[in-house]
């Protein structure tokens, strides 16, 4: 900081400013115009809360099974989250950008349907296979875009009826049947081709390759938001969307965009998981929507946008794969792991709120 | 340029040259209130435009559809004599107009860099913002201006009602525009803030930039602006050089006692 003043050339040392040049002079004369207050603000202290908690879960979970701490119990943890922790990447930007997209689970579906339809049933290279499921799910979410900035209609209800409409286009793409399917009196006999089972199952010199696609979405995902125009904008549009638009940014543009990447992820965590299952099906991933919202809130994000980050996303993913994995191992039944899932993610919420209200002023 | 010539010919007349604005006969309706029925309004080169009215007489409006944000329902706008439509804010700004809005349009979860540069970030490779080059100027701006802000970093919602205003003002200010819009400016800020601000205004001014000034204290009115422009219930209903006119006769047609 110091370092950084010092090179900042005074009036008088300065060349420039001996030519009047407009910005200058204006601003000196606004000298002391504004008083300073003693700079207390107080450090948020608990914004690594977050991955503090992934940390004691890892922690108590060494301790209370042998069978946790193991790698292959890791790597298994991580090829289960991969989904979500894709979808939650996505779901950071519609949140951030004060939206919210409830048709995620539907459009990975829909996707996954078409990728594997078209390599198993029409005969699609695996690589136009990929394509056409990604570009589904991307065609989605400008449509659920447009939608809502077009057709002002508030993004819940709009990304309500292309969930009931994505899984409509499945179910027909698919006449309700597992793709490929092997009901031979139907004469749909195919298979999926070796590298999409690779994509969802296999590993990269012990690294699960989901594991590669999460650190890549998540990196191109935090360089996007942090790093470019594009990403400033939808924290400028979520933050204060009057603000934005008094400022010249484009705001349908910007969250059409964000609506476009969400769908775009969707699609490919529909590939992956498609290849993890060796199948897809038109009812596939159903609730993913609300679990990749509750990553992206146990990560830090405001629901009424303009703050939250894609590694915090990722770690709030990463708390729910966990958990659920430990509760597994720890026998708990699955009805009491819903209870408790759905206590733990209210209980960080109203932690969240608490701890806002409590450090930020 | 048409402002520079007018300045050199050097008035201060100026009902003898040519307005660099002009609207005319604006009408601008939100559902059934007539926010503005059939106003016009000229800017001369090298003057301060006081726009003044009570409460909802219709300034803000006024000044959002030059600043791009409304469309008017009626009614031109004419720059340095041409028709336009001014269809957005970055329209506006395109046009070399610079507003400061009453709202001030800060992002109150981004940080002072990124509010300074709202909208229009430094950029590099096209895509990216260049956050160095923003902190750099951030920090020239501020050091200038003498807000001394605890971190650059920090999220504007921390900063008093003061160092907000200071910071809407000065990201206007650094654009340096053509033409500057400032709704009321001075609303949050004290005494001595204030006396800084009409300072500034005077010194755009001598740098040749018309200005447009909305404000409720008339002191600071006829301390700072040329000619002074009332509105009433969305209409205009007078327009007088400062040096013609006083207080009285501006409060009277503010409340309609004339
Ligand atoms: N976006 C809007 N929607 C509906 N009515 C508005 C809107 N903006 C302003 N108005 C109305 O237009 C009138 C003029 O408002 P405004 O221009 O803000 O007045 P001023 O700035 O002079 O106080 C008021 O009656 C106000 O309620
Ligand atoms: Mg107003």
């Amino acid at each position: 900081m110091r370092e950084q003043r010092k090179r900042i050339p005074t009036e008088k040392n300065n060349p420039q400013s001996t030519i009047p040049s407009t910005v200058s002079s204006r601003i000196s004369l606004m000298n002391q115009w504004v008083s300073m207050r003693g700079g207390k603000i107080r450090k948020i202290l608990l914004s690594g809360g977050p991955i503090m908690a992934l940390l004691f879960l890892i922690i108590y979970l060494s301790f209370a099974s042998p069978y946790f701490l193991t790698v292959s119990n890791l790597l298994n943890i991580t090829r289960q989250t991969s989904i979500n922790a894709i979808l939650a990447v996505g779901q950071t930007m519609v949140i951030i950008c004060a939206g919210i997209d409830l048709s995620v689970g539907a459009v990975l579906a829909l996707s996954a349907s078409m990728s594997a339809v078209a390599m198993s049933y029409w005969g699609l290279s695996f690589g136009v296979g990929i394509l056409l499921g990604v570009g589904t799910g991307a065609l989605t979410g400008f449509i659920s875009g447009i939608i809502i900035t077009k057709g002002k209609i508030p993004d819940f209800i709009a990304t309500l009826g292309m969930m009931a409409a994505a899984r409509g286009i499945a179910l027909i793409l698919t006449g309700g049947l597992p793709v490929p399917s092997h009901f031979t009196a139907l004469k749909l006999v195919g298979y999926l081709p070796p590298e999409l089972i690779w994509l969802g199952s296999g590993d990269v010199w012990g690294v699960p390759v989901p594991a590669l696609i999460i650190a890549a979405v998540t990196i191109l995902g935090w360089m996007v938001l942090t790093h470019t125009t594009l990403g400033r904008a939808i924290y400028a549009v979520g933050g204060n969307r009057e603000a934005a638009r008094f400022s010249g940014i484009n705001i349908e543009r910007t969250r059409i965009i964000a609506y476009t990447i969400m769908g775009l992820l969707a699609g490919v965590a529909g590939v992956v998981l498609t290849g993890r299952l060796n199948s897809a099906n038109a009812l596939m991933a159903e609730g993913a929507e609300l679990q990749s919202i509750s990553a992206v809130v146990i990560g830090g994000a405001n629901l009424f946008g303009g703050e939250g980050g894609v590694f915090g996303s990722l770690i709030g993913a990463f708390i729910m794969g966990v958990l659920g994995n430990g509760l597994n191992l720890l026998n708990v039944s699955a009805f009491w792991q819903r209870l408790i899932m759905g206590l733990i993610i209210i209980g960080v919420v109203v932690f969240d709120q608490w701890r806002r209200r409590r450090f930020a002023t | 340029m048409v402002t520079n010539k007018l300045l050199k010919a050097g008035g201060d007349i100026t009902s003898k040259s040519e307005p660099i604005l002009e609207l005319r006969g604006i009408c601008k309706y939100f559902g059934g209130v007539h926010a503005l029925e059939d106003v016009d309004l000229e800017l001369y080169p090298n003057e301060v435009l006081a726009l003044v009215g009570d409460n909802g007489a219709g300034k803000s409006t006024l000044i959002k559809i030059i600043a791009g944000v409304y469309q008017p329902d009626k009614g031109e706008v004419l720059i340095e004599g041409k028709e336009i439509e001014i269809r957005s804010p970055r329209a506006s700004m395109d046009l070399g107009i610079e507003t400061v809005y009453q709202e001030l349009a800060l992002v109150d979860k981004l940080d002072v860099v990124e509010n300074i540069f709202l909208g229009r970030p430094l950029t590099k490779f096209r895509w990216f913002v260049n956050r160095k080059r923003m902190v750099a100027e951030t920090i020239d701006i501020l050091k200038r201006l003498k807000i001394s802000i605890p971190s650059l970093k920090e999220p504007v919602q921390n900063l008093s009602g003061g160092q907000r205003q200071a910071l809407a003002v000065g990201r206007t200010i650094a654009w340096s525009g053509k033409i500057v819009i400032l709704d009321e400016p001075t609303a949050a800020l004290g005494v001595e803030e204030t006396r800084k601000v009409l300072a500034l205004i005077k010194q755009i001014k001598e740098e040749g930039a018309p200005i447009i000034v909305i404000s409720h204290n008339l002191r600071h009115i006829f301390d700072v602006s040329d000619r002074i422009i009332v509105l009433r219930g969305g209409r205009r209903v007078g327009s007088r050089i400062k040096s013609e006119t006083n207080i009285d006769e501006i409060v009277k047609l503010i409340t309609g006692s004339l």
